[in-house]
């Protein structure tokens, strides 16, 4: 069964490019959400196998996010993107129990290659 | 595995745009209201996201400038740079170079800018560094924890290492840790590793040194001296779940007489493979999930296609509808009347699936006001209401360009000095209000400005002198003739208008784009008060109610738009007005256009009576005589195409049920 997936970015463009990424390597996009509020929510609702998530959105940024969904789901893997020049934002996502995270402008391969180890942890 | 990016760029584009668009739009906030934390946060975020997508997509310009923005608003944010008048008219050239740089990837222009002066104010504003280290400054703060303790550092690792055991006991390894050559942010991953290394043992020192490694002062790999009580494997597998740990290698050993092997795990297909089989089932994996996708973007040429085949459709329900009637067949008739309900409720949707709100092309017009207020001193309040307001696609396309003469005109010769309203009693900043609305099957869209108004009085004396209108008429004029005297072509484009009015400038332009479009443009002012300016426009443009009429063996269609009533005249109720022939209509003296001879038909006038169609252009009526009337049917306009669209008096064609083909007229032009 393939693994589930859960995209997180504001911009539509990302959520596309991600999306393709992962579902051309067989994993299973389950839902989208643009911001933070909208992530919680459909995490809780469709409980992915992994999560994708962009740190600065509207609404409520991707840290807070990702506290809320591991209050909600300790166990949860949760895998940030981020553009450069956000090492403390990412630092912070780390420390808040993301599991690990990719850079944008995304390689296809380092994508996959960080959710299938975000998978295996 | 490199990736084909070219299949994003029309969404890229898009999404740049609208992010561009927002950047401006909250610029124009920010600017009013300059401490603003959730504006500026807003702007960070889109300069943000756009930076994300251009990296993405490849495009080093605007990645760098982005980059660059973003330092600049970073300092904002934090209060460590004022916003002041200087920076924000920095960050909108920015805004309009990156504009600049997208339309020229839309269009694949191939055309070169210039990104460095901009680059270059920019880092003078936050005193930044070079662009090839933009990220160093940030990347201090992301600390690794430390290593166990300072103290233990200096102690050589041998002392920790006294354990039999493979797991269990307490062993000393050094272990050489490799990163991916094109590992991006090397300190986070430092931090990461030494986070999972402490979580399972105790990191005793580094070489490099922690700070070095901190400061990314290393080439792709680095050595870690860690004791723990787990098995080689697990500390290995720990480490290889990093993402960009290429390898991880154990140099050395201390554990009793056990040799050391050197053993490098690679990252690749193979340990994927593994993985594959070790993946844990997330427990609502278990198909439950649902997947929602609540909209799809469309190109909007599939649209169009759409709609010219329901168009066709239309076409060719009309013609069974004219079979059945003249071959009277029931059946066919009741199956008809189906078919009828079901083509008008899928062109509903249809048509509700190329509506835009309007907002689409409102957004651009803060910014363009803002700017202009500023270049002729003047102070403008500028809102917008109903933006959500829906429109069509293409119709909204074509207003862009009116609406921003009204708001231009308004800004321009509406709103009065600072200086000149103080004196008159009023505020100092002036308002501009763009206001939707919907109106049952019209939107109307205003530009209403509380500036000095229109003088009609200057307005007609000034007609008269210049012979647009005798002085006769003079006399009858009225406040609705304002209108139709400041857009007929001509009479605005003198220079002494402004000095009055100043209205004008290209209206005639504006009224004949909106009632090309099958609306009608109003204006409404008060002399010292402030004037209003309205399009009422209708909600589609692909399918329209028409009226047939014959002219010499042809067929033309009249929008209905514009037809007040039909009548049918004799040729002795034609009186003559200086040349100009007209007809008295129940108290009304109508203006009487013979659309043969408009046609170019050159024949006599015969001595029979004629149909007339009255039609409403520029708020007043003309009768149009024409040869028969064919009655009422709903057409679908095809446009011309560029060649024939320079013809006047045309605003398309279009097939009717039997096949033949209906011109469409465009009574505005034709009559203009």
């Amino acid at each position: 069964m393939a693994p589930t997936v859960l995209i997180v970015d504001d911009a539509l463009f990302m959520r596309m490019m991600i999306r393709d990424i992962l579902s051309k390597d067989g994993f299973e996009v389950v839902g989208e959400a643009e911001n933070g509020v909208e992530a919680v929510e459909r995490f809780k609702e469709v409980k992915p196998d992994l999560v994708t998530m962009d740190i600065v959105m509207p609404e409520m940024d991707g840290i807070e996010a990702v506290k809320q969904i591991m209050k909600f789901d300790p166990n949860a893997r949760i895998l940030m993107c981020s553009a450069m020049g956000q090492q403390p934002l990412v630092v912070e996502a780390l420390e808040a129990g993301a599991k690990d995270f990719i850079i944008k402008p995304f390689q296809p391969s380092k994508v996959i290659e960080a959710v299938e180890k975000a998978l295996k942890d | 595995m490199d990736m084909d990016v070219s299949q994003y760029k029309d969404l890229f584009i898009n999404e740049a745009q609208e992010h561009l668009e927002a950047l401006n739009q909250a610029m124009v906030d920010l600017e009013k209201d300059p401490g603003n934390p959730d504006v500026l946060t807003e702007i960070f975020r889109s300069a943000h996201t756009l930076k994300g997508m251009s990296a993405t997509m490849g495009f080093d310009q605007l990645t760098e400038l982005s980059h660059e923005m973003e330092n600049v608003l970073d300092g904002l944010r934090s209060g460590d740079i004022e916003v002041g008048t200087d920076i924000v008219d920095l960050l909108f050239s920015c805004f309009d170079m990156l504009g600049s740089i997208v339309s020229g990837i839309a269009h694949e222009s191939g055309k070169t800018v210039d990104t460095k002066p901009l680059i270059e104010a920019l880092r003078a504003v936050y005193g930044g560094s070079s662009v090839s280290e933009p990220i160093k400054t940030k990347a201090r703060k992301a600390k690794p924890p430390e290593p166990a303790s300072r103290e233990e550092q200096a102690e050589p690792p041998e002392e920790a290492g006294e354990g039999e055991d493979e797991s269990g006991a307490e062993k000393t390894l050094r272990l050489k840790i490799t990163l991916d050559q094109d590992c991006v942010l090397k300190s986070v991953r430092v931090f990461m590793i030494f986070k999972k290394l402490s979580q399972i043992g105790k990191v005793i020192n580094s070489r490099p040194s922690i700070d070095d490694l901190e400061d990314e002062n290393f080439e792709r790999s680095f050595e870690v001296f860690f004791s723990t009580s787990e098995s080689l494997n697990a500390v290995r597998k720990a480490l290889m779940t990093i993402a960009e740990v290429q390898g991880v290698e154990v140099l050395a050993y201390e554990e009793g007489e056990e040799e050391v092997e050197s053993q490098t795990v690679e990252t690749g297909a193979q340990a994927f493979e593994k993985a594959e089989t070790e993946q844990p089932v997330g427990d609502a994996a278990a198909g439950a999930a649902p997947v929602r996708t609540q909209s799809v973007r469309v190109n909007i040429s599939r649209l169009d296609n759409l709609m010219n085949l329901i168009g066709e459709l239309v076409i060719n329900r009309t013609r069974l509808q004219e079979i059945s009637t003249s071959h009277n067949i029931p059946e066919l008739k009741e199956a008809l009347a189906q078919t009828v309900r079901l083509t008008a409720d899928l062109q509903d949707e249809v048509m509700k699936t190329r509506m835009v709100p309007v907002e689409h092309i409102f957004n651009r017009f803060p910014r363009m006001v803002r700017d202009l207020a500023k270049n002729r001193a003047k102070e403008v309040d500028f809102s917008i209401e109903g933006k959500d307001i829906e429109l069509d696609r293409t119709i909204l396309d074509e207003i862009s360009d009116p609406l921003m003469h009204l708001l231009r005109n308004a800004v321009d010769h509406g709103i009065d000095s600072p200086e000149d309203r103080e004196t008159r009693g009023k505020p100092r900043r002036g308002s501009i209000r763009l206001v939707a609305r919907r109106d049952r099957n019209y939107v109307s869209i205003e530009v209403c400005d509380d500036g000095q108004g229109v003088d009609a009085e200057k307005i007609f004396d000034l007609a008269a002198s210049k012979g647009i209108i005798g002085r006769e008429e003079r006399r009858a004029l009225g406040g609705e003739d304002v209108l139709r005297l400041l857009s007929t072509p001509g009479f605005s484009s003198a220079k002494e208008v402004s000095g009055v009015s100043g209205r004008g400038v290209g209206l005639d332009v504006v009224k004949n784009k909106v009632e090309s479009l099958g609306g009608m443009l109003f204006m409404q002012s008060i002399k010292g008060e402030g004037t209003t300016f309205a399009m009422k426009l209708p909600l589609t443009l692909a399918i329209i109610q028409a009226l047939l009429v014959n002219v010499e063996e042809e067929i033309y269609a009249i929008p209905l738009g514009v037809v007040v009533e039909t009548a049918v005249i004799s040729p002795h109720e034609i009186k003559s007005v200086s040349d100009q022939e007209v007809i008295f209509l129940r108290d009304e003296t109508l203006p009487l256009v013979r659309l043969p001879r408009l046609l170019g038909e050159t024949r006599e006038n015969g001595h029979e009576a004629f149909p007339v169609v009255v039609v409403e252009v520029a708020m007043r009526n003309v009768a149009i005589a024409v040869d028969d009337l064919m009655g009422q049917q709903e057409i679908v306009i095809t446009s011309l195409d560029r060649f024939l669209k320079v013809i006047r008096g045309f605003g398309g064609a279009t097939i009717l049920g039997t096949g033949e083909v209906a011109l469409i007229l465009d009574i505005p032009s034709l009559l203009a």
